[in-house]
């Protein structure tokens, strides 16, 4: 019975272990993401004008989807 | 986070004489958009007497209202200017329940901007998707809080209601309630005489009237595009440093650093535009995108409020009135949908979808755009007026 109940333990033990690692590779992971957040708004200066690519951007879809047809 | 942001002084890198002066030319643009949205009132009062209702008979039909109002904002592609126009003519005697729809249509209509922007991605299939994806979560979130909140309008008012009894508050039959606002009324009388008197000239009143409109409205189309051109250079670095703090924080925080940034730049579709390539370089997701979006909703409404304090006199307690509107029907939009959580998938549930056809065929991309901005509108207007 201990002998069951000490395998149980370590069954439990190995359990937790992986949720841990799981939960650790996860905060890696969100960390990570978050680091190419940063950098990325560290470049925010070229996305500001963003707004004033509305002409060239619908230019742009209209000569891809003229292409599409022309296929 | 913030050692991060601290580290971008974009502001600093620019000589202090040349920031001095972009806030100079911040504050004469305000100025002349005051001056235009109160051009705007005067010259509907003018033209229209007494008869702005009778005028507007045609779009007492709420739902040729929003209409008008989506393609309006779609064609002018700013809904800071339409707002801003929409409380000069309420002003100028255009009753509130014909402007509550028009103001719920601008909603929806600028969020085609940034749609736009995302078809820049065109050429690469998964950038594409979750920039057309990150933009239509707007145009979604949009047309389902109209979806909910005009029936409720119609038949209840409570919008209507809400603001009435806030601006009674703030503004007064006098002009807006507080003192530095009388001061506001005092500052903006040259400009209102120049204006005056540069159509006094003209025959009668109603030719006076619509040519203090036209004039109104073009200063308005230079002034918040001119205004958004200075804003994006001052708060840049403003702007970053709010994006880096709400990394990690939540959608509560995002929301807010929606907000916050679109009142600082003075336009809803610069800061939704701005997240377009962000979220396609895959680098923000959807998840993250949605509620920053919900934020500039709020933001935007700044414009419309700062217009309201332009005008003076009995319509300046209206004029407040559908500037609170804006802003409830975006802030109970968002109560509504966001915070029910049955409600809070479906915006972000019909953009993933929208973004998938898009991909696979940019033929639907044209019909989306053409139909719901475009095509729709113009149906529905025609067929109420058979």
């Amino acid at each position: 019975m201990p002998n069951y109940s000490h395998r149980e333990t370590e069954a439990r033990i190995k359990e937790l272990r992986v949720a841990i690692d799981e939960l650790e590779h996860q905060l890696m992971e969100t960390k990570k993401l978050e680091r190419a957040q940063h950098d990325t708004l560290d470049h925010l200066d070229e996305y500001m004008n963003a707004v004033d690519t509305k002409l060239s951007s619908l230019k742009l879809f209209w000569q891809e989807l003229k292409r599409d047809w022309s296929l | 986070m913030s050692t991060h942001a601290s580290s971008l002084p974009a502001d600093a890198e620019k000589p202090a004489s040349s920031q001095w002066l972009s806030w100079v030319l911040v504050v004469t643009l305000i100025y002349l958009l005051l001056a235009a949205v109160g051009a705007i009132g005067d010259g509907f009062k003018m033209a229209t007497g007494n008869n702005a209702k009778e005028l507007f008979a045609f779009a007492t039909n709420p739902f040729i209202g929003l209409m008008i109002g989506l393609c309006a904002t779609a064609l002018i592609q700013s809904s800071s200017t339409v707002t801003s126009i929409i409380v000069g003519m309420v002003a100028g005697g255009l009753p509130i329940n014909i402007a509550i729809p028009l103001i719920m249509g601008a909603n929806i209509g600028t969020s085609l901007t940034s749609t736009i922007v995302s078809l820049g991605h065109v050429r690469n299939g998964e950038k594409f998707r979750r920039a057309f994806s990150a933009a239509t979560v707007h145009d979604a979130f949009n047309i389902l809080a109209v979806f909910i909140l005009l029936p409720l309008e119609i038949a209840f008012s409570p919008l209507q209601h809400t603001a009435e009894a806030l601006a009674g508050f703030v503004a007064s039959d006098t002009g807006v309630d507080m003192k530095s606002m009388n001061v506001m009324k005092m500052a903006l009388s040259p400009a209102s005489d120049l204006l005056g008197g540069a159509v006094s000239w003209l025959p009668n009143k109603i030719w006076m009237g619509v040519s203090l409109i036209v004039i109104g409205v073009a200063m308005i189309l230079f002034v918040v595009s001119a205004i958004g051109k200075v804003l994006r250079t001052v708060m840049v670095g403003r702007a970053k440093d709010i994006m880096h703090r709400s990394i990690g924080r939540g959608p509560i925080s995002g929301m807010a650093s929606g907000m916050t940034i679109t009142v600082l730049v003075q336009s809803s579709s610069t800061t939704t535009s701005l997240i377009v390539p962000l979220a396609g370089s895959g680098v923000f997701n959807l998840k993250q995108v949605y509620p920053f979006t919900l934020g500039t909703n709020i933001g935007t409404c700044i414009t419309a409020l700062l217009a309201a304090t332009a005008i003076s006199g009995p319509t300046a307690i209206l004029a407040m009135q559908i500037a609170l509107v804006h802003l409830f029907f975006n802030v109970f939009g968002i109560a509504i949908i966001y915070l029910l959580p049955f409600l809070r998938g479906i915006p972000p549930m019909i953009a993933t979808k929208l973004a998938e056809l898009a991909q696979r065929n940019k033929l639907y991309v044209l019909a989306y755009i053409g139909g719901v901005f475009f095509a729709l509108p113009l149906i529905l207007i025609s067929a109420t007026q058979l």
